[in-house]
């Protein structure tokens, strides 16, 4: 009886976590009313604002230019709900066949697939590197992020 | 139970094994595997929904803003719901404020925006999108609900699929396995099968397995294999088991075989057919002198003179020890008188072992089927009691008698009876003196032993000796001899007769190197004087074994005791050899002495004998003397001592003293 209890215990432990994990995880969301996904660039970006359809055929790999700067979209994978948000809110598709137009594109087209990143401080950096790059964000990010800054507001709503 | 025994069995069989194993991996691996192409399906699935739905919506916004002047944005959104995929349609002003909406169930309203496929678990999926018009003005939004069971729908048509797919697979993998696992098994069982053949010893057939398994017929290969070997091991046990080792003729085992089968054979046929016992003359004295080693020789060149003898469809077995048989089909009397004359023959001939010649000989004893016996067990007791009468009688053969079984068993009981006689006390010593021819005095006496039986009488020792030799009772008679003989002697000393005594001593006595020792231990007790001790060994004794012979001989000598050569010429002694021995007297044997006054070769031999003795300082006796010119012969030839009935016959110590008392051969003698 001895032996089985501290397994006993582990296993409550851990399942405990893992409730209140998803709890926390569910607060956030109830907690999380008047979120802002915003588009960023490099805080010394000259770029001007871009309308919804710029925005949407620079992000498919369609090439736009904008005041002679050709605009480099960097896909931002590291939130996966931020990720969703922007696929429904500007290029209206889901995640699978977003990724497989983009691989198609270049198929037929040639070029690159527009970057993707999942690691927040690595698309910073190649933000900042790059004056016509753009991405997309949570205003709330940018705030705390020095050296870029938000080009234009992409959606404004509660995510329950 | 009976089941349950069935299904423990198959659980332990191979093919129970093989199902057990699949169905192990199959648990594992089935849920990975349909576990993880119903996933991707499932993903297939939302991923489609989410498409269709963003996709949807947006294209519907376009819509709703190109009509939002016209107030036919409540008919869209009416036509949206009725299609059937919408569920819930809204659309507000840029103050939030409802402007139209539709629903095809109030509990709907819930308007949480979805962005995740289920997110909340509510069968719908709500989707935002803003309405924008031409000019980029934001004029509100459009929100709409898409039915999720549909999709729903067909994941679970999927999953049920998928499971139906794997529950198929599992049964096939199943029923695959089962009929797979019986057909490998049906050669093992057929395998299983033949080696119970094979160990129950049906080595013949060869083993064959239509099976293109390589380790089955590596099995099969090697049950063969095993199955030769076995065959070739049982063949050389069968051999080792029906014949000797040492000759390889056929053994007592197979001899007795064969002899059942050529009874049955002879009584089919109604012939007749002879069976022949062996046993070799002085077998034991070879193996005592030159070792076993020669002994082993010796019977092997029996074993191949007997077979280069005998024709194919005889049968030459050893029986063991020196004792050999011959199965003769289809023997007439005459043949078999021709064939033992063979076989004498090739018994004859000088064997040659270890550089050492060997004269040897057999003893044939013949029984004949089937007036001699019509089974085994008679034929071989009358060929043995053939045998032992042909040994007895010193002839070669012997056909049996019904007469012999009589003597055999007198010699038998003779043995039993000789036996309880010495421990009884009715051997007696008869004395028969020995006179000095030249002065005529008695010299002293042959120690000759009696048997007083007490219901037949004085029993001659040629009747007792013989069976006391073969039976080993010669050794304590010859012991009592002397002991009785040197009481006597030691008596008669202090009687004031001034003689000495001689014993006969028997081959079997010079076997035994202690046999110095123990005659010495007897005199001794007795009180006696070694030198009053004369011992009588014949030439072939020495012969025999010469190398002990001279070994005991010189023991005696130093011990005082006289040797003498009893039956002088009647062997086959080297003159050369016995020079280097210590013999002090020889005895001129008494077939030459008694008829010597009528046959000049016995004289001219007792002449030679005589002139020998004294050429190398022997004392010469001669035996047998029975009349009076034999007597005068021999003091004319100068023969030194005599003995025979014309002085005395043997006789009993008391009629002995009687005899010297009143004995006149010195006067007598004198007077010659």
């Amino acid at each position: 009886m001895g032996g089985r209890f501290p397994l006993m215990a582990r296993r409550a432990v851990i399942n405990i976590s893992f409730w209140l994990l998803l709890l926390g995880s569910a607060g956030n969301v109830v907690a999380d009313e008047g979120r802002r996904l915003v588009l960023v660039v490099a805080a010394d970006s000259t770029l001007p604002s871009l309308d919804r359809t710029e925005i949407r055929k620079t992000f498919i790999g369609i090439t736009v230019v904008k005041d002679k700067q050709r605009i480099e979209p960097l896909i931002n994978v590291s939130d996966a709900l931020l990720y969703q948000v922007f696929l429904q809110k500007n290029v209206f598709m889901s995640a699978r066949h977003y990724e497989r137009l983009l691989l198609a594109r270049v198929f037929r087209s040639g070029g690159q697939r527009p970057p993707r990143y999942s690691d927040h401080e690595s698309l910073v950096g190649t933000l900042k590197a790059r004056p016509g790059a753009i991405t997309y964000m949570w205003a709330a990010t940018v705030e705390t992020t020095p050296g870029i800054k938000v080009l234009q507001e992409l959606w404004r709503g509660s995510i329950h | 139970m009976a089941r349950i025994d069935t299904l423990r069995r198959f659980r332990r069989s191979f093919t129970g094994r093989l199902m057990l194993g699949i169905l192990v991996i199959h648990f594992v691996m089935l849920p990975l595997l349909f576990g993880g192409v119903l996933y991707i399906v499932q993903q297939g699935y939302q991923n489609q929904f989410v498409l269709h739905v963003r996709l949807n919506a947006s294209r519907f916004a376009s819509l709703i803003i190109e009509e939002w002047e016209t107030k036919r944005v409540q008919e869209l959104l009416d036509d949206a719901v009725f299609s059937g995929h919408v569920v819930f349609a809204e659309a507000t002003d840029q103050n939030g404020r409802v402007v139209a909406d539709a629903v095809d169930q109030p509990e709907r309203r819930d308007f949480k925006e979805d962005f995740f496929y289920d997110r909340h678990g509510d069968d719908v999926y709500y989707a935002g999108l803003p309405l924008v018009d031409r000019n980029g003005i934001r004029r509100g939004e459009l929100r709409l609900g898409y039915d999720e069971t549909s999709t729903e729908a067909q994941i679970a048509l999927a999953n049920n699929r998928g499971l139906y797919l794997a529950a198929a697979y599992v049964l096939l993998s199943f029923l695959l396995v089962f009929f797979w696992g019986k057909r490998m098994t049906r050669s093992l069982e057929h395998l299983r099968r033949a080696s119970r053949k094979i160990a129950s010893g049906q080595l013949e057939e060869q083993l064959e397995v239509k099976s293109d398994i390589t380790e089955l017929q590596d099995l099969v290969e090697d049950l063969n294999f095993m199955r030769s070997e076995l065959m070739r091991q049982t063949a050389s046990m069968e051999h080792l088991a029906s014949h000797d080792s040492l000759t390889g003729l056929p053994n007592r085992m197979l001899l007795s075989d064969r002899l059942q089968q050529t009874i049955a054979s002879s009584q089919r046929n109604q012939s007749s057919f002879a069976f022949l016992l062996m046993d070799l003359n002085d077998f034991k004295e070879i193996n005592d002198t030159l070792g076993h080693l020669a002994g082993d020789l010796v019977l092997q060149e029996i074993a191949v003179r007997l077979r280069a003898t005998m024709r194919r469809s005889d049968t030459v077995a050893r029986l063991g020890g020196d004792e050999f048989a011959i199965i003769l089909p289809a023997a007439q009397k005459k043949v078999i008188e021709i064939v033992a004359q063979k076989l004498h023959d090739v018994m004859e001939q000088t064997f040659v072992i270890e550089n050492q010649q060997l004269q040897l000989g057999g003893s044939f004893g013949v029984a004949l089927f089937p007036d001699h016996g019509d089974n085994s067990t008679d034929l071989m007791r009358h060929a043995d009691v053939a045998m032992y009468e042909a040994k007895r009688i010193g002839s070669s053969c012997v056909i049996f008698r019904d007469d012999l079984v009589h003597d055999t068993l007198n010699q038998l009981t003779l043995a039993g009876e000789l036996r309880k006689g010495i421990a009884r006390g009715d051997m007696v010593v008869y004395y028969q003196p020995k006179i000095d021819l030249r002065t005529g005095t008695v010299r002293g006496a042959e120690a000759l032993v009696r048997w007083q039986h007490p219901k037949r009488g004085l029993i001659s020792p040629n009747e007792f000796i013989a069976v006391a030799e073969r039976t080993g009772l010669i050794e304590p008679l010859t012991f009592w001899v002397i002991d009785e003989a040197m009481r006597q002697v030691k008596a008669w000393r202090q009687m004031g007769l001034q003689l000495d005594v001689a014993v006969n001593l028997s081959a079997r006595s010079l076997h035994d190197r202690q046999l110095p020792d123990k005659i010495e231990d007897i005199v001794r007790k007795q009180g006696a004087d070694m030198r009053w001790l004369e011992l009588e060994l014949t030439e072939s004794m020495i012969v025999a074994d010469s190398l002990r012979a001279e070994e005991i001989l010189s023991r005696f000598h130093e011990q005082g005791i006289k040797i003498s050569i009893d039956d002088f010429g009647t062997g086959y002694s080297s003159l050369a050899h016995l020079q280097k021995l210590p013999v002090s007297v020889i005895k001129i044997d008494r077939s030459f002495v008694m008829n010597l006054s009528d046959n000049e070769n016995d004289a001219a031999i007792v002449r030679a004998t005589i002139e020998l003795g004294h050429a190398l300082g022997l004392t010469v006796v001669a035996e047998g003397v029975e009349h009076q010119a034999a007597l005068l012969l021999l003091q004319e030839l100068g023969c030194d001592l005599a003995q025979g009935y014309y002085f005395a016959p043997p006789c009993p110590a008391a009629e002995f003293e009687q005899w010297y008392g009143q004995s006149s051969w010195f006067n007598r003698l004198a007077a010659n």
